[in-house]
């Protein structure tokens, strides 16, 4: 599967709460590169100790 | 004028699931898995360097007073496994669109290991 601009369409992350990314630069060689840290969603256990 | 413009291609992102290898026996997993994106064209050694300086921070942040220098490990080794149960070391110079392209066959996101210990041989 891809893309408009041709390049292949790679599956999302679930579960992750998008609201709460962080950034950070991280540079190896000339290559600069920006890595975005997601934190889970908060996992509803009221639900799942509901027995 | 004739004037040629260079525009750089377009670079897909990439979404993966980072957790700790199974042989550093880390027991809440849940709390070291990071869910991160970047560029396919991020390496290997990009996600080595991140770990490092993300995990330094965070452990400064828990020890006020330490240097980031004083981290300990700075050599995180980075593996995917292509199969259960299989954990395949990877090379640094990897981008991660030829992880993704060698090794990833599944619709689902990528999912790498990274582990402190070094390597067996």
């Amino acid at each position: 599967e891809h893309g408009v601009n041709g390049l292949k369409k790679l599956p999302r992350l679930k579960n992750i709460d998008r609201s709460s990314a962080t950034h950070m630069e991280v540079t190896v060689g000339a290559v600069t590169v920006i890595i975005t840290d997601y934190k889970p969603k908060e996992r509803n256990l009221s639900s799942e100790t509901n027995n | 004028t004739g004037t040629v413009e260079l525009v750089a291609p377009p670079v897909s992102e990439i979404e993966l699931v980072f957790k700790p290898h199974p042989m550093d026996e880390i027991e809440d997993i849940a709390a070291y898995t990071r869910y991160i994106k970047t560029t396919a064209n991020a390496s290997v050694d990009h996600l080595a360097k991140y770990l490092y300086m993300r995990l330094a921070l965070e452990r400064q942040a828990r020890e006020p007073g330490t240097s980031t220098e004083d981290s300990g490990d700075k050599n995180y080794t980075i593996y995917i496994s292509p199969t259960p149960g299989s954990h395949v070391l990877l090379s640094g110079a990897l981008t991660l669109e030829q992880v993704n392209e060698k090794y990833w066959k599944v619709n689902k996101p990528l999912e790498m290991f990274y582990s402190s210990k070094k390597p067996l041989q």
